[in-house]
């Protein structure tokens, strides 16, 4: 009875897990089949906009006050959101780099990504579809 | 039209191939000081101080950035500013508009109006938000009017085992205005800028190190009479005559620019340091060594930090005519005002608290102690004086937010 409950409990918490885990996602045609830490800090920061083998790559965002984007771009680089956006003030007001194409919700940038061959954005792990390809885990 | 209505109903628009956003940032500051003589101002394109406690809001700014991402290799930037300026007009208002074109990950090339790449701080000091100071370091930033350049750019990024590697060489040319007492103003324009700089991104480490170089491409109606007056004074009664002509004959004169920068952030410690010399061979701007460095600790939503700055020049007062009367004393008198506009030999210490109001706006609060050997000096507009108070405090009370 104790291992069964054990059991459940497990099975629980690894799928509220699931529910918080962020992932990276790519195009499903993308030859790209994992990133390094570094590398998906260096694309969402837009430091350096290139898969492994070298193309471009496209990043897709969310609204600046949404929650998904606080939580993803304070896991990957340890930073508070507030000096994320002070952060991108400067690329950005600077003219350096071109800041992600934003879109309102995870469904539209799943749809994005599953048509657009260098995309690259994050959503919750448990809205992952067919039509896209994980790269990149971040567990809650 | 249907842009513009099209703006107004949001600032993300998404089309099939192409976004155009919007965005903007804004900085309401208020600064005073207890200068009797100094006319505290951040910047020597500015027309306004505050001395002798007044309050001014001269350091205020507002500015909107139209970014048409027409693909990912293809962008069009227009950022419009207003601030505190003696003139107003479509090339002052417009910092940045440009073209960039991405061929690839590695390169980026732009066209346009870019911001001048001069210092680590340059091209984004009108954005009080995305840096810590209320103000940048005076010593090391006020001199330079010039924040954007006229030309074209190009950057080259590749990761390395060292970090990623970042080369940006640019060319073009730029005008500023400079403002000083008695109504002077002079559209400065830097031609012919060739500028290189290298940066190093390693884990929290950045690096950078930046070399440029000017012509001036005009001058003055001040030193068009000065060198006027002067040849009229006769090679007998001022031995060096021609040596002073010359060295007000600033076209064509070279400025040299380097700069080393380094910055460290670990989300909570921020250290960040630089030092600049600046020389030509004029002796309007002799040479000009400065530097500062800062370090700050955040706490949740609150900075402290402290910077020291100082900033020196060795300008030479020029010989003197081997006769004296009133009109010649007066012209020697001119000269050396002119000669000593760069003549510069101060430091300051900071004290800055930011606090984060909410993600996108920031409160900071600032208080200066500055130690002046040189006055009038570059820097300030002055209150004419005997006696001249060479220490003083400034504070800074500024709301910075982006939208």
């Amino acid at each position: 009875m104790l291992r069964a409950t054990l059991l459940v409990l497990l099975l629980f918490c690894s799928w509220t897990q699931a529910q918080q885990d962020l992932v990276v996602i790519v195009n499903k045609t993308n030859p790209t089949d994992t990133l390094s830490h570094k590398a998906v800090v260096d694309m969402f920061m837009g430091k350096y906009l290139a898969f492994p083998d070298g193309s471009m790559a496209q990043t897709y965002d969310y609204q600046k006050d949404s929650q998904i984007r606080s939580t993803f771009l304070s896991a990957i680089t340890g930073r508070s959101i507030s000096q994320i956006n002070a952060y991108w003030s400067r690329v950005r007001f600077s003219g350096k780099v071109s800041p992600p194409q934003v879109f309102p919700d995870v469904m539209t940038v799943l749809d994005k990504v599953a048509h657009t061959a260098n995309a690259i954005a994050y959503v919750p792990a448990h809205t992952v579809t067919a039509q896209v390809k994980v790269v990149y885990t971040i567990a809650q | 039209m249907r842009i513009l209505a099209a703006l107004l109903l949001s600032t993300h628009l998404t089309a099939e191939c192409s976004t155009l956003n919007l965005d903007g940032f804004a900085n309401l500051s208020l600064t005073t000081s207890s200068s009797e003589t100094a006319k505290i101002r951040h910047l020597i394109s500015q027309p306004h101080g505050v001395r002798d406690n007044e309050i001014g809001l001269y350091n205020s700014s507002i500015g909107m950035q139209l970014e048409w991402q027409h693909s990912a290799r293809w962008q069009t930037v227009v950022q419009a500013v207003i601030k505190d300026q003696e003139k107003h007009g479509l090339d002052t208002l417009a910092q940045l508009a440009f073209i960039r074109f991405m061929p690839s990950a590695n390169w980026t090339l732009r066209a346009g109006r870019t911001g001048l790449d001069l210092f680590m701080m340059t091209e984004y000091r009108d954005i009080g938000y995305s840096f810590t100071h209320e103000h940048l370091p005076t010593e090391f930033y006020a001199i330079i009017p010039h924040q954007n350049i006229d030309g074209i750019d190009v950057r080259y990024k590749t990761p390395t085992s060292l970090g990623l590697l970042g080369l940006h060489a640019f060319i073009g040319r730029s005008t500023a205005p400079i403002v000083s007492d008695d109504n002077f103003y002079w559209d400065a324009e830097l031609a012919n800028i060739k500028g290189l700089t290298l940066n190093l991104d390693r884990h929290n480490w950045s690096f950078r190190i930046n070399y440029t170089q000017s012509k001036s491409g005009n001058e003055n109606e001040q030193q068009k009479q000065l060198k006027e007056a002067i040849s009229q004074v006769p090679v007998q009664i001022w031995p060096n005559q021609a040596q002073l002509t010359d060295s007000l004959n600033i076209v064509g004169k070279q400025f040299n620019y380097g700069a080393l920068g380094v910055r460290y952030d670990n989300a909570v410690w921020l250290v960040q340091s630089e030092l600049s010399y600046i020389n030509s061979n004029s002796e309007v701007l002799n040479h000009l060594r400065s530097g500062y460095v800062s370090v700050g600790k955040r706490f949740n939503e609150h900075t402290l930090m402290a910077t020291a700055s100082i900033a020196k020049s060795n300008n030479q007062v020029p010989e003197p005519p081997l006769v004296s009367n009133p009109e010649l004393d007066y012209l020697y008198q001119s000269i050396i005002r002119h000669t000593n506009f760069y003549l510069i030999d101060q430091n300051t210490l900071s004290f800055t608290w930011r606090m984060e109001l909410n993600n996108t706006v920031a409160l900071k609060v600032q208080i200066d102690h500055t130690s002046v050997q040189q006055l009038p000096s570059a820097f300030y507009l002055h209150k004419p004086s005997l006696n001249p108070d060479n220490d003083f405090n400034t504070l800074g009370v500024s709301l910075n937010w982006v939208f």
